[in-house]
């Protein structure tokens, strides 16, 4: 479950930086402008504007999510103590990051894109929401 | 929002629309947590929750007034007071007992709505002989002695069937002579409502009132020999009780790792909270409906 959580974690950040870089690089950025970066939450806004794959930042924060969860996994199934709350950890990480991971990019064929690559951030809102 | 050719979306709009989008995956996560009792959902209620109510930064915008956020205040709220009021209801719907032998506890599902009857028990005979029952209608004989629990099967009594135990409210048990491998001890029994149309001989006056029986919809553990009981899901935790045959215990729930959450106050051992490993599980009752914890 945790690695599970790491896989989730990553695969948001790597997923943040394509829509980022697609919104960039496509001409959707000449259709629908979004003030500010890309990302809101301002912890990962410089990684993710300067489009890197590879993130400290990013880095350390999945290896203290990974060590909170193990740690939490280690006092509730391993001690016995409230067992249930694990699940309500990698709940908490792994569900909390599917509106994000699901609803990334879908293509549209509207008349705001037409003459475009063919495709717009639909769900920014939700790409974003980190 | 439009500027010149392109469409613009302020920095609080996205905020706006980001929390929004949180807040309707936290109720979503917290009605299929209610639906499923699963602390899976509620843990991504909870997530799903602390992202949309989370404070936002105050931005300066030429675009919004102000340039603060405060996105959907009223559904917001109305979110936070349901996902307390449900965390608060599932922490506190289990009546664990206070007990020094472990630190575990798990949901329980054995809160019952009150069995439908308040027929009072009918005056035993007290004649000589085994006290035995027939009935010249169908009679309803249920696994449990309740009203909600399963029927074992609705039969006229023309033979006559020895009631050999009594159930403290008035429900008359029997042993039905058909194989129970696994049942033991007052499992094996099948019941007689106590309103049941039946004709009573012997004396049955004298059959011993059972100290125990089972609550319908409990899964318990039957131990057929000695089963240790852990203070964690851990092969070398403490073990704070051996139950032995005829101790019955409620299983209340199941860990991944293959061990079981067992409380004897739902059951005849009051005190004995713990983990038993699922290999030494004997199960009666509604056991696939066991919760993971």
């Amino acid at each position: 479950m945790v690695l599970l959580s790491a896989v989730v974690f990553a695969g948001d950040y790597a997923l943040t930086v394509w829509g980022a870089r697609l919104y960039r690089n496509s001409g959707a950025k000449d259709i629908l402008q979004y003030e500010g970066s890309c990302e809101l939450t301002p912890y990962y806004q410089a990684d993710i504007e300067s489009g890197r794959w590879f993130s400290r930042r990013f880095v350390l924060a999945l290896l203290v999510s990974a060590g909170l969860l193990t740690v939490l996994w280690w006092i509730t199934v391993k001690m016995g103590l409230w067992p249930m709350l694990f699940a309500v950890g990698v709940g908490s990480v792994l569900l909390r990051k599917s509106p994000s991971t699901s609803g990334t990019y879908r293509t549209s064929r509207s008349s705001a894109t037409s003459g475009n690559s063919g495709w717009r951030p639909v769900r920014i809102s939700s790409i974003l929401a980190r | 929002m439009a500027a010149g050719s392109h469409i613009e979306y302020p920095r609080p709009l996205t905020y706006r629309l980001s929390a929004t989008d949180m807040a309707v995956m936290a109720m979503a996560w917290l009605i299929l947590a209610a639906l499923l009792e699963s602390w899976f959902f509620q843990g991504g209620a909870i997530g799903s929750a602390s992202v949309a109510l989370a404070p936002l930064p105050k931005i300066a915008t030429p675009s919004s007034a102000g340039g603060t956020m405060n996105p959907q205040p009223r559904l917001l709220s109305a979110m936070a007071v349901l996902l307390v009021t449900g965390l608060a209801c599932s922490l506190t719907g289990s009546p664990a007992a206070p007990t020094t032998t472990t630190p575990a506890t798990v949901p329980t599902d054995t809160a019952l709505p009150p069995v439908p009857t308040d027929t009072p028990a009918p005056t035993l005979p007290a004649g000589s002989g085994p006290c035995e029952a027939t009935s010249a209608a169908d009679v309803t004989i249920y696994t449990r002695p309740s009203l909600l629990a399963d029927i074992f099967s609705t039969i006229a009594l023309a033979t006559p069937v020895e009631i050999t135990s009594r159930s403290a409210d008035g429900w008359l048990g029997f042993d039905p002579g058909v194989a129970q491998a696994a049942n033991i001890g007052v499992f094996r029994q099948r019941w007689i409502p106590p309103d049941a149309s039946v004709s009573l001989t012997g004396n049955c006056a004298g059959v011993p009132i059972e100290s125990w029986v089972p609550a319908p919809g409990v899964c318990y553990q039957m131990s057929m020999g000695p089963v240790e009981v852990h203070a964690s899901a851990d092969p070398t935790s403490a073990v704070s009780h051996t139950l032995m045959v005829g101790e019955f215990v409620a299983v209340t729930g199941r860990t991944p790792t293959g061990w079981l959450f067992v409380n004897g106050n739902d059951g005849n051992v009051p005190g004995v909270i713990g983990f038993i490993p699922e290999l030494e599980m004997n199960a009666s009752g509604p056991c696939d409906s066991i919760p993971t914890v």
